[in-house]
């Protein structure tokens, strides 16, 4: 056995506090007990060793206890009143071991036949002791009880807590069935051969041990162990109050009996006294009448026979169930008839005349004899039944004694259990009541709580009817409570799968059948009383009691329709994007990819996710890759494009551009097959480059052509200037020595290169215009118009012009352009109506042309040949002859090229001698913005 | 009291001699110093190199040529206008062309004028009363007081 068990010392505080106040009056009860055994065995052992029988048995002539029962005791009794000091446990399993193989040895010893020596070790038994087989030795179910009680003491402080109850118990049971047997002295045991009957005070003493023994532990049984404890102690009590009434019944009948037996002996004395009397009597009156002869004293004896004859018959009855005195009475009434005989020969002597003496002679001898063993019988049959009284008072006095020992002993052992049962239960009551309150307050704590749960709560019984409905539930199943209650649960909770419209499976029977909780299968609707449909989740789970038994089965479900739809959508979004969607972890899988990966990279969902990703990455991409996830999953930043190349099942390389948010540990991302757009980027890229170096290209050759018209505009002017200078200088110096002639050349030379100074300022105002850089603002043309008329004053001066202007719309233009435009064209108005005595000149606007406003400036002037309308607008294109018409041929080209810079188009309608009419188009003020600058 | 003269830079002989022969017939009292490129204007300007120690004061107009070798107009102009001294001289550039480019930089530069060459005496004049040194021209005028010329 082990010192002390290890849970002893781990258990918790709490559980020893509620120990501990549970048990404290079952221990103080039982270690009292202990005490008292002890005492019991300490007290009959002073009587063994003083020889005082009243010690070791208060009522003479009963079965003793034996010094080894008493010493049994002693040690038990000690080690029940140490039992609950820890630090003494060593002593009380010593105590207890001891007493165990003490009550082995003695088992052994009544198979073996033998007798070692155990008996009368110690003590010597008494002479001829009661009910004793072999001297000394205590009874069999004295040793079964200590074999049992001690083992049981010797667990004690283990957690076979169930052993001990059961030893405790069986040792109360043998004790109570021994206390049956000695008190109605039933020899219980002989079939089995001899065996030493066990005394009443020992059945009671080891009824308080096995109750003590049994108190140290039953605190400590739970539940049923318990509820069976409690209810064996009160059917021990019970069996033990009724054995006693049992024993004071029979005593009493006893009693009854033997005073039946005294009346009965007293009147069989009577008798035989009476009928002593009436032969005495019938003896003195025959003497009487045989002396005197006179019939006087036969008066007596008249009536003796008849008498007589009554007592002997009503002495028959009496003694008819004794048959000693039966054959006394037979020889009696032979006596009585002999006597009778006699008497009555002696009278019918006397009367006949015979003498006195004769008769008395006869009588006296004849009398005497007959007389005296009458009165032998009579005194023999007396002394007899006075014999019979006494062995029956005697027996009577010892049947009162015992069942008064029994009535005390079994009076007390049934008053200790009745005690303990009492203090059990009053203890159960508490705890109960206690237990009640609690119940009461979780209950309705609990009825709060599936009141107010957001979910519905269904529970039914181990048939699988509903109990309950909470308030969620009667709205989803459209039951009441009350009207559900009872009813099967297939009945209110109507579920059905969500698309083959099949009755879904209800899973409380499968709860009921197994013992698990189960989820109910996805897609499960329900219909409702009222025919409504409403998407559920759900789980069942059994409902057990504190054994683990279970009573039902709850479901608990809720309302699921909203968010399965949501679901759905997400869902259905997610599979049907175009783009290619993707949830990925931190371990480098994806964790979910919408179905576009197969569409982009031709693997299937599965295949796709089996695979790190990194690995499905162009080599040349993983760094890229990993940085940027690792970017992303440490700080958390936001990833807006990112494009790297994934491996197609075909084994091309398909670019993908991602866009990437992390959240929680997971990258949630989307991307978008690119490689098209890239290749085609990259084509584009690579125009732009060409376009880029034309551009640079005609970057420098537009500066040379700066550079050149700079140069032109400075260096061809200058010996111009000086060719003027000198001739103006020359024509001053030499006005009088020059001929006419020499003065007319002189004034051509001036002429001539006047106009080529003309010519090269057209010329540079002409490449200008081309390079000037544009800056368009919104004009009114109107404004322009008066503005360039005024200027054109000096060439309209003595002339009639009737100037037509209509109003015109606001363009976008670049104001220093437009105003060179209308310049040109009035200008050309102007002196190509010259010849005209009134001009007609117009201007005004015409519709639209695309999203651009068509202007137009007419004029009745000199007109043109269509078929030149093409020659119109080139560089110093002339349909006039200088000497017509002065110019140089760089006006129109001008209009053309400023229209041109601004995205319009320009052109000419007009007849020789007809005039003419010159459009262009420019961008209506209010018309959105072009994409980008036009320039040419 | 003795005018001011006049500073005329310009590389071309022809123009300087055009310039002067249009400005001698007006018979002006202003002497005429003509300076044939942009580094010698710097020099008679600052009293260095070749006019080390020059004697006078400084001219009363500066008359540019805008396109000369070595130092052009324009960098003379620069250098004078940053000149505390003789950014109070007033300047007029001239030029062959009425080139938009030559204008900004002239104006961006401080140029008080600006005259399209030959040079003729009446843009001259006009030229000078614009600057403002019309006075200065012809005599040191006393301040706030009214030209008994101007019409």
């Amino acid at each position: 056995m082990k010192p002390s068990h290890p849970s002893e010392r781990e258990r918790s505080p709490k559980l020893e506090n509620r120990e501990r106040f549970s048990a404290e009056p079952d221990s103080l009860l039982a270690v009292g007990l202990g005490w008292v055994v002890a005492a019991i065995g300490a007290l009959v052992l002073v009587g063994w060793v003083a020889d005082l029988p009243t010690l070791r048995n208060p009522v003479p002539g009963q079965i003793e206890m034996k010094a080894n029962t008493a010493i049994g005791f002693l040690l038990l009794g000690l080690s029940l009143g140490f039992a609950k000091r820890r630090r003494l446990r060593p002593l009380v399993r010593v105590l207890a071991g001891v007493v165990t193989v003490l009550g082995l040895i003695v088992l052994l010893q009544y198979p073996a036949g033998q007798n070692w020596g155990v008996d009368e070790w110690i003590i010597r038994d008494v002479e001829n002791p009661v009910g004793t087989v072999h001297p000394g030795r205590m009874a069999a179910p004295s040793a079964v009880n200590f074999v049992l009680l001690g083992t049981a003491l010797l667990l004690l402080g283990t957690r076979r807590i169930g052993v001990i109850s059961v030893l405790a118990l069986a040792a109360c049971g043998v004790a109570v069935v021994a206390f049956a047997g000695t008190l109605y002295s039933i020899p219980m045991l002989d079939a089995f051969g001899p065996f030493t009957s066990m005394a009443a005070p020992t059945g009671v003493t080891f009824l308080l041990l096995g109750t003590g023994v049994f108190l140290t532990v039953g605190a400590r049984l739970t539940g049923q162990a318990r509820r069976y404890g409690l209810i064996i102690g009160f059917v021990v009590a019970l069996f033990l109050l009724l054995l006693l009434s049992g024993a004071v019944l029979r005593n009493i009948q006893r009693l009854a009996d033997s005073n039946r037996h005294v009346i009965h002996t007293h009147q069989v004395l009577a008798k035989f006294d009476a009928l002593l009397l009436v032969m005495q009597d019938l003896e003195t009156g025959t003497r009487g009448f045989l002396l005197t002869g006179d019939e006087q004293f036969l008066e007596p004896a008249g009536p003796a026979p008849a008498l007589a004859e009554e007592h002997l018959h009503g002495l028959q009855r009496l003694v008819a169930d004794n048959p000693q005195q039966r054959e006394r009475l037979v020889r009696l009434e032979k006596w009585v008839t002999a006597k009778l005989r006699a008497s009555g020969r002696q009278i019918e002597l006397r009367r006949q005349g015979a003498t006195v003496t004769e008769a008395a002679l006869a009588a006296a001898r004849e009398g005497k004899e007959v007389m005296d063993a009458l009165r032998d019988e009579v005194a023999a049959a007396v002394t007899e039944e006075e014999r019979l009284l006494d062995e029956r008072r005697i027996r009577t006095d010892t049947d009162t004694a015992k069942t008064l020992l029994a009535l005390g002993s079994g009076l007390v052992a049934s008053v200790v259990i009745l005690v303990a049962v009492f203090l059990r239960l009053r203890r159960e009551i508490a705890v109960q009541s206690r237990l009640t309150v609690a119940l009461r307050r979780s209950e309705e704590s609990l009825a709060v709580t599936l009141h107010s749960i957001g979910d519905g709560v269904l529970a039914t019984d181990t048939q699988g009817r509903v109990t309950l409905l909470n308030p969620v539930a009667e709205k989803i199943t459209g039951w009441t409570q009350a009207e559900a209650r009872g009813r099967p649960v297939a009945e209110v909770f109507n579920i059905i799968h969500e698309e083959t419209r099949a009755p879904a499976p209800i899973p409380v029977e499968k709860v009921l059948a197994t013992g698990e909780v189960h989820d109910l299968a996805s897609q499960t609707s329900i219909i409702a009383r009222d025919g409504e449909e409403r998407a559920i989740a759900d789980s069942a789970a059994p409902i057990r009691d504190a054994e683990g038994h279970i009573l039902g089965v709850v479901l608990v479900f809720r309302d699921v329709t909203e968010s399965r739809r949501a679901q759905a959508h997400l869902d259905r979004f997610f599979d049907l994007s175009l783009d290619f969607l993707c949830i990925s972890g931190s371990d480098g899988y994806f964790k979910r990819v919408s179905s576009a990966v197969t569409d982009i990279l031709g693997m299937s969902i599965e295949e796709f996710l089996a695979t790190p990703y990194l690995e499905q990455v162009h080599p040349d991409d993983r760094e890229a890759t990993e940085r940027e996830v690792e970017r992303q999953m440490k700080a958390g930043e936001k990833v807006l494009q990112f494009d790297n190349r994934y491996r197609h099942k075909d084994g091309t390389w398909r670019t993908l551009s991602w866009r990437s948010v992390p959240h929680g540990g997971f990258m949630y991302a989307t991307a978008r097959d690119v490689t098209e757009v890239r290749r085609i980027d990259q084509q584009i890229r690579a125009l732009n480059n060409v376009l880029e170096q034309r551009a640079a290209q005609l970057e420098a050759a537009n500066k040379e052509l700066e550079a050149f018209s700079y140069s032109v505009s400075h260096d061809l002017r200058a010996p111009l200037r000086h060719v003027q200078g000198y001739v103006e200088m020359l024509d001053r110096d030499a006005q009088d020595k020059l001929s006419e002639k020499g003065r007319r050349y002189l004034r051509t030379i001036a002429e001539a290169a006047r106009e080529m100074g003309m010519l090269i300022d057209d010329l540079l105002s002409f490449s200008r215009m081309g390079r000037a850089e544009m800056r368009e603002t919104e004009i009114d043309p109107n404004a322009l118009v008066d503005e360039v008329r005024e200027g054109l004053a000096p060439e309209a001066a003595g002339r009639e012009i009737r100037w037509n202007i209509a109003p015109l719309p606001r363009v976008r233009a670049d104001a220093a352009m437009l105003r060179q435009v209308f310049v040109n064209l009035l200008g050309n108005a102007v002196k190509y109506t010259r010849k005209r005595p009134v001009a007609e000149i117009e201007v005004g606007s015409t519709g639209a042309d695309g999203d651009r406003i068509v202007f137009f400036v007419r004029d009745n002037g000199a007109g043109f040949d269509m078929k030149y309308a093409d020659k119109l607008f080139g560089v110093f294109q002339r349909l006039h002859r200088a000497d017509e018409f002065e110019g140089t041929g760089i006006g129109l080209a001008n209009v053309r090229r400023i229209v041109g810079r601004h995205g319009g188009r320009t052109w000419a309608e007009g007849q020789l001698d007809a005039g003419a009419t010159f459009y262009f188009t420019l961008q209506d003020a209010q018309a959105p913005l072009p994409a980008g600058p036009i320039s040419l | 009291m003795k005018p001011k003269h006049i500073l005329l830079v310009d590389d071309s002989p022809r123009d300087t001699e055009l310039a002067l022969e249009a400005l001698e017939q007006y018979h002006l009292a202003n002497e005429f110093v003509t300076l044939r490129d942009g580094a010698e204007a710097l020099d008679y300007l600052h009293r260095r190199g070749q006019f080390a120690g020059r004697d006078g004061s400084d001219p009363a107009v500066i008359l540019l040529d805008l396109k000369m070798p070595k130092v052009d107009g324009l960098e003379v102009l620069r250098d004078i206008k940053a000149d505390p001294r003789l950014r109070v001289i007033p300047v007029v550039m001239m030029t062959s062309s009425r080139e938009e480019q030559d204008l900004v930089r002239s104006y961006q530069l401080g140029v008080n004028a600006y005259v399209v060459k030959p040079l003729n005496f009446h843009e001259f004049i006009e030229a000078v009363k614009v600057v403002g040194a019309f006075w200065a021209m012809l005599n040191e005028p006393p301040r706030g007081s009214q030209s008994p010329f101007q019409p």
